[in-house]
């Protein structure tokens, strides 16, 4: 690609000004900033009583029952890993393919990921009830004589959160070593230097140190690639693995991989948008990034409008009457709200982005990220409470709403994943500065800093 | 070449990437060892330019993942007839539904074992920071070539940094003391 | 606009005449389908005949968009680095009369092999949508049309090359004169198809999806009619997405080999290609596992006999050496950057793919119409297996000649695509 193709596009900055504008996000917080910040703890304090008040009372407290076993908790929880795909896509995927677009952006995209799925990790914990029996998933020898079982996709789901937390980690830390040396030699001595300096572990930018950086990144990526895939295909065998009717179909590993990712970059424009106003990178997070997401938000919501269509033609195709009585009761039955709220959402709305004007606007983006977030959390309550409450026998049938704790516990978690990713941006650079500066033109004699 | 410490030689210093290239090639014509270079960001050309071979963090990423394909298929095989729980009609030690748990150890095992890689191979973490040559600058917008000179040829060594057009030229013995300011 | 020296180099590079070795490897491999057709029709049980028909039919079908679909993507993403494939890759569309002929000789002459035809109770939608008549019409029509929006789509690449006067000298008869027809300014017209395939890049790529999936479940999930897979369709798609790529890795392998275009497809873009690649054949891999393991896993009887009935006997050997065909050896041998630039090795892994794809195939269409018992015995399915092969090569080589031709008629790259141009105009540096 020409260089000047690039600079258009991307804009064209000393190394310098790269530094300066990426470590100036890191100074004292302003009002904004502050306010939304105690929001979060307020949301946060909110999912904190709930679940005291939950594990004090019991599952009780919250409004599942007999059929629907599974409500908001399991919803919340898909829905929070499949908000982390988007990372891992950006900085992973997009690395390999050498899309231009992801530099500046896939920073604060792999942060997201992370605080997704820790957010995520914590709700199969508030599902137990009895979180004190959590270690018994676990795979070592024990007292009770029994391992876990590596057939259920339960202990499957536990190995691919694990691991995708894991290796976002590593991949996440390894690709801020150059960045945080960078932050450390423009501090201050003092505690944060110091912390820096631990964090940095000596990083220098030598030949050997990026020799070896630069292949292990390429491994990083191309191992992180695959779990973008599995992750949310094992999420949904928890559902297609079994026999209800709405759940068991084969269409649902990358029906729910196209939703993570759909979801996923819906929360990264969420966020993003606001964040280059309040911080000023808007000459780095240009309108050319924004464009891109919304390209593949809109690819991600045609996959999703795919699933939905060919699943309702097979239910009628099929004449299994299991699989028509659900998609059925789905648009016309006690749930219809949240259906057509979610094909709104997920299908109807990011249409508007075939328009270049849409794509253009700033406001038009926002609007439709956080449309697109509705859309999918409802999507993932669809699915699994309208299944378990419309199953095989009209006898069983049943219904379930949410109660004010599971509410509070709903709200907690978005106010802990925003907390999280609001204190990453002030304590490390949310853009990756060492990137950045890789596309742009290298220094050249007479230029000024 | 290896990174290895030396206590003498010349840290050319540079604002533009040319010359730092420039520096870096009269030096490999010239026989002068180059003891290390500093990148503000990392640079495909120059690693091309110093070193033949490809970095061998592969080989430990390929061993860790197949470590962990074995072992996700061993855990799963072995615990599965530790204590046999026969359930749904499916038997025992069936591998299919165990692709999954060896698919997400190859994984994950192999991520781990590139992040011991990098930190092996990359000298990290490098205790001795910041080294005899390194400058803060070098992760801002400044590049560092460190020249392995004798007494023999130290001028040769000087030339290269200064027709390369180094903004400065350190003693790396006495850094404290630049020997020539462009 | 092209450089005068990057429009010549091109022009050079385009073969005047079918090259030598493409024709006899297209005359070998059409006389290898006249044998196949003769072995499954003269030597095969009843039904092996339109076994072949079937699975040519539906690998041709697929194959022949999806070069196009490369070519749309390409301009969706506005991708820079594929541009060097995209003629290579649009040739692909030389595929649709194979695809239409076969298609039309079998819903002409295996009426007795379908097995829904033949049944009274159709459960659900299927007495309605599986009608003769009604189904003959909407494979043919949804065909094509698929057709229809994808020459168009290559209408407009190839009209952007004919507004070089250069391009227009040299190919100022037959097809090159159709293509130049009422070009009055160059740079408006370049600019005029370039904004219509931009437009029409989206729905090209829409309309595959969905009339590609729901040719999957009228072809072939429909001869076994109380079996479904919603993902069927998509692994259909997927499926010759990833043959299509390495049947255009093979053939840019082949010219880039013969006819002076290394400077156009580089070490580092034969790698990227070979990258999507192992990329489509983990995509391909997934979408089969995940259908795979939601059957066996729930254990259905309306689902699992699909399965049981391919699992036993030579078919059972058939699926693993499918698995190892299409799966396997090309995602192993493509982890290694040595196979990725290696003309020889990336080649084989293509065909092996090929054969992968085509095995899976036939293990979708055999079992129904042949009304396999199981566990099959080798013997039963080795001539339908084999004459279903060879019309396969058959088809494929009807279209390596046409594709051959084709590349005389046009220039072998898309000079007039700004962004190739640009990349590999004198002073510019690329990928």
């Amino acid at each position: 690609m020409s260089n000047s193709d690039m600079t258009e596009k991307l804009g064209k900055f000393s190394w310098a000004q790269v530094d300066r504008d990426i470590l100036a996000t890191l100074s004292r917080p302003g009002p904004v900033y502050t306010a939304v910040l105690a929001l979060c703890f307020i949301l946060v304090a909110i999912g904190g009583i709930s679940w005291a008040y939950l594990i004090k009372t019991g599952m009780g407290a919250t409004g599942l029952n007999n059929p629907v076993g599974w409500g908001s908790f399991i919803t919340t929880f898909v829905f929070w890993v499949g908000i982390g795909h988007a990372g891992t896509l950006i900085s992973a995927i997009l690395f390999l393919l050498r899309a231009p677009w992801r530099t500046a952006i896939f920073r604060a995209a792999e942060a997201s990921t992370i605080f997704a799925v820790a957010t995520a990790g914590m709700f199969p914990l508030i599902h137990l009830g009895r979180v004190w029996t959590a270690y018994y998933i676990l795979p070592y020898p024990n007292g009770r004589e029994l391992w876990p079982n590596f057939r259920s996709p339960l202990v499957w789901d536990v190995l691919a959160i694990t691991t995708y937390l894991t290796v976002s980690l590593i991949f996440f830390y390894v690709g801020l070593i150059p960045d945080i040396a960078a932050a450390r030699d423009r501090a201050k001595p003092g505690l944060r230097k110091t912390i820096l300096t631990f964090l940095s572990l000596g990083w220098m930018g030598n030949l050997q140190q990026w020799r070896h950086y630069l292949a292990a990144y390429v491994f990083f990526a191309a191992l992180a690639t695959p779990l973008v895939i599995s992750v949310h295909s094992v999420v949904s065998w928890d559902f297609a693995m079994s026999i209800v009717p709405g759940w068991h179909t084969t269409i649902f590993a990358p029906y729910f991989v196209a939703g993570a990712i759909l979801s996923g970059v819906a929360m990264v424009l969420t966020f993003m948008i606001p964040l280059r106003v309040v911080f000023r990178l808007q000459h780095l997070i240009r309108i050319y990034h924004l464009q891109a997401m919304a390209k593949l938000l809109l690819f991600t919501s045609l996959i999703v409008g795919y699933a939905y269509g060919i699943e309702l033609f097979i239910a009628w195709y099929s004449g299994n009457i299991f699989e028509q009585e659900i998609f059925l009761y789905r648009p016309t039955g006690d749930y219809a709200f949240i259906y057509w709220a979610m094909v709104t959402c997920n299908v109807f709305v990011p249409l508007v982005f075939f328009f270049k004007k849409a794509r253009n606007s700033i406001w038009t983006l926002f609007i439709v990220s956080i449309l697109v977030n509705f859309g999918m959390w409802f999507e993932r309550f669809n699915i699994i409470v309208s299944s378990l409450a419309h199953e095989f026998m009209p006898h069983g049938w049943g219904l379930y709403s949410m109660t004010l704790t599971e509410w509070g516990i709903l709200f907690g978690s978005f106010g802990w994943f925003f907390l999280l990713l609001l204190a990453f941006f002030k304590v490390l650079p949310s853009v990756s500065i060492a990137e950045v500066k890789e596309s742009m033109p290298h220094p050249k004699k007479g230029d000024k800093s | 070449m290896s990174r290895r410490e030396t206590s003498q030689g010349l840290l050319g210093v540079f604002d533009h990437y040319d010359g730092m290239i420039e520096a870096i090639k009269n030096a490999q014509e010239s026989d002068v060892e180059i003891c290390d270079v500093f990148l503000p960001a990392g640079d495909h050309h120059v690693l091309d330019m110093i070193y033949k071979k490809r970095s061998p963090v592969r080989f430990l990423t390929f061993a860790g993942a197949i470590t962990g394909l074995i072992s996700g298929f061993a855990l799963a095989i072995l615990t599965s007839l530790v204590w046999n729980l026969v359930v749904g009609g499916k038997p025992v030690t069936n591998p299919i539904p165990f692709v999954v748990v060896g698919f997400e150890l190859t994984i994950l095992f192999g991520a781990l074992a590139t992040l011991v890689a990098v930190l092996i191979f990359g000298g990290l973490p490098f205790r001795k920071f910041p080294g005899k040559a390194y400058r803060p600058e070098f992760s801002l917008d400044t590049f560092g070539v460190w020249l392995s000179c004798t007494e023999g040829n130290r001028d040769m060594a000087r030339e290269i940094l200064k027709s390369a057009d180094a903004k400065e030229i350190h003693d790396i013995s006495d850094p404290a003391s630049p020997e020539v300011q462009s | 606009m092209s450089s005068e020296k990057l429009i010549q180099e091109v022009l050079q590079a385009t073969p005047e005449k079918i090259p030598f070795a493409l024709k006899t490897t297209a005359i070998t491999m059409i006389l290898l389908g006249i044998v196949g057709l003769a072995i499954s029709f003269g030597m095969g049980n009843d039904g092996a005949g339109w076994v072949a028909i079937l699975v040519s039919a539906v690998m041709i079908i697929g194959l022949a968009v999806a070069g196009i679909i490369f070519s749309a993507i390409f301009q969706i993403t506005a991708a820079k680095w594929g541009r060097s494939y995209r003629r290579l890759a649009e040739g692909s569309v030389v595929l649709m009369p194979v695809g239409i002929v076969l298609l039309v000789i079998y819903l002409i002459g295996a009426d007795a092999f379908i097995p829904w035809a033949h049944m009274e109770h159709l459960t659900g939608g299927k007495h309605v949508w599986l009608v003769r008549g009604f189904w003959d019409a909407r494979v043919l029509g949804s065909l094509i049309l698929m057709y229809a929006m994808a020459l168009y789509f290559l209408y407009l690449s190839l009209r952007k090359d004919f507004c070089i006067a250069e391009v227009r000298n040299r190919f100022a008869t037959g097809l090159g004169a159709w293509l130049a027809k009422g070009i009055r300014d160059d740079n408006a017209e370049r600019l005029r198809c370039d904004t219509r395939m931009s437009y029409l890049a989206p729905p090209v790529v829409i309309a595959y999806a969905i009339i590609m999936s729901f040719l999957a479940f009228d072809l072939i999930m429909a001869l076994e009619p109380d079996w479904f897979s919603t993902l069927f369709g998509a692994w259909y798609f997927i499926s010759h997405l990833f043959v299509g790529t390495g049947i255009i890795v093979t053939l840019s392998l082949y010219y880039k080999a013969h006819h002076d275009l290394g400077r156009f497809l580089p070490e580092l873009k034969q790698r990227d290609i070979a990258t999507i690649l192992f990329a489509f054949c983990f995509l391909s891999t997934s979408f089969f596992w995940d259908q795979f393991l939601t059957i066996w896993y729930a254990n259905l009887p309306e689902e699992t006999h699909f399965l049981i009935n391919r699992a036993q006997g030579s078919l059972g050997t058939l699926v693993i050496v499918g698995l190892a065909t299409f799966f396997l050896l090309p995602f192993v041998a493509l982890i290694f950057r040595k196979v990725k630039h290696s003309r020889m090795l990336l080649s084989t892994v293509s065909a092996i793919a090929l054969i992968g794809i085509f095995i899976m195939r036939f293990l979708e269409i055999a079992p129904p119409t042949l009304s396999l018992k199981h566990p099959a015995v080798f013997s039963y399915i080795a001539i339908p297996l084999l004459g279903s092969f060879l019309v396969l090569l058959g088809s494929l080589g009807i279209g390596l000649w046409l594709y051959a031709k084709l590349l005389t008629k046009v220039p072998v790259m898309p000079i007039g695509d700004d962004i190739f141009a640009n990349e590999f105009t004198e002073g510019n540096t690329h990928e």
